[in-house]
């Protein structure tokens, strides 16, 4: 479904990614791991088209996206909730749905509202309440429902855990496993490496910039070496 | 009371053109992070299309209206020819080249139509005055308050009602997330330009109902009053720009009021003072929420 070749992204002349490449298979749950600064958030924007490619190669069910706009990469399904949630703060959590649907043609948008926030259902409880004014959960659970308005086939989903109280966290993490579940693929950036290796399919652990290792999560997850290694975590 | 009734109705005419042109800039700033200072060029726009139509035998109501339009439309050009190529670029780049603008737009003006003010006939039903007890109202100033109420009831429903409005807010809350939710930036950064262009031309119809001509700066003076008034009502949210505007008109109109005539010729110096004084208390403005735009 989505394949990503030798990408490199700059800012100016910092190196953010240095040659990554890794794919999603379709219904996968792929995370990528990682410690602060290593390049995810980069790689997953580049995805998106919100990073500079310096190099390299991005292709989505055959489709090169190097060169095609943000709305257009919104436009052949991939959702996206960026990282630090980023609603949109002076609009209310029905404005911010309705903003999620914005390149929806003839779907009644008030149906896929209802749809969407059955499975959140703080958020009808506080649909008229300005989004800057929700906790961080429920800021978090109205990026991800914003993501699903589309109906995504491919969603990319960026530490959607950070910052949350544990119980917060676990739900999260319940969430996104019921979407992939029901079919959804999804790429997840986070630090919460126990976590999502518990409910991924395949992880990529990135240091510096590159992938340092790869393979199933279960694998990563059980082999306390790698775990220390890679990720500090013993 | 007589005094106070006037007082009102100047503080809510002068302040609602302010308004109208401070809400304009700040569409425009909220989705790209500058202050156009060509602003008030399409005010003139304005005038000299209504100037045309007129002399081409068109009613002025209609004249009017397609006045209006052609500012917006001249915003959107605005953007196409001169902004959209220099998108990403610094807030300064953008300033200065809005300054271009202004000033190649003057001396178009200038060139093409003359430096001499030309008069536009102003229909009866817009000049003169009612008499209401012993309160004198002109009826440009009804005009300016009720266009003014009118335009800024009717953007604010367009903004929090309709499906663009919704976009647009959304896209200046967070561009780059916008974009990722399928808003066409692009469409929407137009939007924005024909919106502050509409404005600017409701603006420029209530000037001109006061004044009856138009003229190459005829935009300069009250674009500089609306400068102002972005500032002090502060530029992170819209409401701070009709604040702000409001605040202006009513400082002008105390100072009209308060002082003698031989130095009423200082009221400008005087208002700017008290402004200043306003932003050493209050550096932000009146609402002084994040005021990082957009882009």
């Amino acid at each position: 479904m989505l394949e990503v070749s030798d990408l490199v992204v700059s800012y100016g002349p910092v190196a953010a990614v240095k040659s990554i490449s890794l794919e999603v298979g379709k219904g996968e749950l792929v995370t990528v791991l990682g410690a602060n600064g290593v390049g995810k958030t980069s790689t997953l924007n580049a995805i998106m088209g919100l990073a500079p490619i310096q190099s390299g190669r991005i292709v989505y069910n055959g489709t090169l996206l190097n060169s095609q706009s943000v709305e257009a990469r919104h436009g052949i399904g991939i959702g996206f909730s960026p990282e630090g949630r980023r609603v949109f703060g002076p609009l209310t959590v029905h404005e911010n749905l309705k903003a999620g649907g914005a390149g929806l043609k003839g779907v009644d948008l008030e149906d896929r509202i209802d749809q969407v926030t059955v499975r959140f259902p703080i958020l009808r409880e506080r649909i008229a309440q300005e989004a800057a004014t929700l906790s961080g959960g429920e800021q978090q659970m109205l990026a991800i429902a914003r993501a699903l308005m589309h109906e995504p086939e491919f969603l990319i989903l960026d530490e959607p855990s950070l910052g949350l109280a544990p119980k917060i966290v676990s739900e999260m993490f319940e969430l996104i496993s019921g979407l992939h579940a029901e079919g959804t693929t999804i790429l997840l950036v986070e630090q919460n490496m126990r976590k999502s290796l518990s409910i991924a399919d395949r992880a990529y652990v990135l240091s510096l910039g590159e992938i340092t290792t790869s393979g199933p999560a279960r694998t990563l997850l059980e082999d306390p070496e790698i775990l220390d290694a890679y990720l500090g975590y013993p | 009371m007589e005094l106070f009734i006037q007082y009102i109705l100047t503080v809510l005419s002068l302040g609602g053109i302010y308004a109208l042109l401070a809400l304009g800039l700040a569409t425009v700033f909220g989705l790209i992070g500058f202050l156009n200072f060509a602003h008030g060029d399409l005010m003139t726009i304005c005038g000299y299309t209504m100037l045309a139509c007129l002399a081409g035998g068109m009613p002025f109501p209609v004249a009017a209206v397609i006045g209006v339009i052609a500012a917006g439309l001249a915003a959107v050009s605005m953007e196409r020819v001169a902004f959209r190529p220099l998108r990403g670029k610094s807030p300064m780049t953008l300033l200065i080249t809005s300054f271009a603008i202004a000033l190649a737009l003057h001396v178009c003006f200038q060139v093409f139509i003359g430096t001499i003010a030309k008069p536009i006939p102003i229909p009866s039903v817009l000049s003169g005055y009612y008499t209401i007890g012993d309160v004198f109202v002109s009826k440009s100033q009804i005009l300016a308050i009720v266009a003014s109420v009118l335009a800024v009831l009717g953007l604010n429903y367009f903004m929090t009602r309709s499906r663009l409005g919704n976009n647009l807010r959304a896209t200046a809350a967070d561009f780059d997330v916008a974009r990722a939710m399928g808003i066409n930036a692009n469409k929407m950064i137009a939007l924005a330009f024909f919106i502050s262009g509409l404005l600017a031309g409701i603006a420029a119809l209530i000037w001109i109902a006061e004044r009856g001509s138009v003229f190459p700066t005829m935009g300069l003076s009250p674009m500089v009053k609306a400068l102002i008034a972005v500032i002090i009502g502060g530029l992170s949210h819209p409401k701070g720009a009709l604040y702000g505007g409001l605040l202006l008109g009513a400082l002008e109109a105390t100072f009209l009021f308060i002082l003698p005539s031989k130095l009423a010729l200082y009221r400008d110096a005087v208002v700017l003072v008290a402004l200043i004084l306003f932003l050493i208390y209050r550096p932000n403005g009146i609402i002084s929420t994040n005021p990082e735009p957009a882009r």
